[in-house]
């Protein structure tokens, strides 16, 4: 399975445009060619930022719940895993690593790959949208 | 009471008319109890789980592609990836 964690950042750049690399992941979510590993506290994320005044206006709730459901049908529900402490720039990022880590490839994509450096000591591979689209869409597995 | 509704192409239309036929029951009450094992995460059988995934697939689909004519008709496909990360972090901060 084709397993990857998306960050917020990446889900939010996928439903605004098809065209980039996060398009092309969200779109192969979709088609069952990538299947995102998700957490509870990265599902409420999800939602939360798509709840926002900028993007309700055009991600209503219609498609939230549509969102909302294809993630329970299609996505991939892991315990989070325990991470440990380190110099992390923005802690509201450990959903996403706790959620990597429960996976055996452990990979996150991202726009701030930044934010998720110090996941790099725990075996996380942090991928840009565009990485993870040459490697997990293009590449065979 | 709200009303839900969600674009499908012609073909997946045909598919869950003709599963709700089967059914016989009504295409609305076929989507709701569809959407409502969906969300309450009751195991189905082999049949009932196709057809939900038949459901959600063209709800989400057609949800995605409408979320995206939106957004550029308001400019916003457009967004930076810095302003996409600041309303992320506004929503956090917002949340504590």
């Amino acid at each position: 399975m084709n397993l990857v964690v998306l960050d917020t950042s990446v889900v939010i750049a996928a439903s605004l445009n098809p065209a980039g690399a996060s398009g092309a992941l969200l779109d192969a979510f979709f088609d069952d060619r990538l299947v995102l590993v998700y957490t509870y506290s990265m599902f409420d994320e999800y939602m939360e930022v798509m709840e926002r005044p900028k993007f309700a206006a055009f991600i209503d709730a219609n498609a939230r719940l549509s969102f909302a459901m294809k993630l329970r049908a299609a996505g991939l529900l892991v315990k989070p895993v325990a991470v440990p402490i380190a110099d992390w720039p923005d802690i509201d990022d450990l959903p996403f690593v706790s959620a990597a880590l429960a996976t055996e490839r452990k990979i996150i994509v991202t726009l701030n790959p930044r934010d998720f450096a110090p996941a790099a000591a725990l075996g996380v591979r942090v991928l840009s949208p565009s990485a993870a689209r040459r490697e997990l869409l293009y590449r065979p597995r | 009471m709200a009303t839900l509704s969600f674009h499908a192409p012609a073909t997946i239309e045909r598919k869950i008319r003709t599963a709700a036929r089967k059914r016989g029951i009504p295409l609305s009450r076929f989507l709701r109890e569809t959407a409502e094992r969906a969300v309450d995460g009751e195991p189905v059988s082999g049949l009932g789980r196709e057809l939900e995934k038949l459901a959600i697939d063209s709800m989400a689909i057609a949800s995605l592609a409408r979320i995206r004519a939106r957004a550029k008709a308001l400019g916003l496909d457009r967004m930076t990836p810095a302003e996409i990360t600041a309303e992320i972090k506004a929503t956090r901060r917002a949340r504590k």
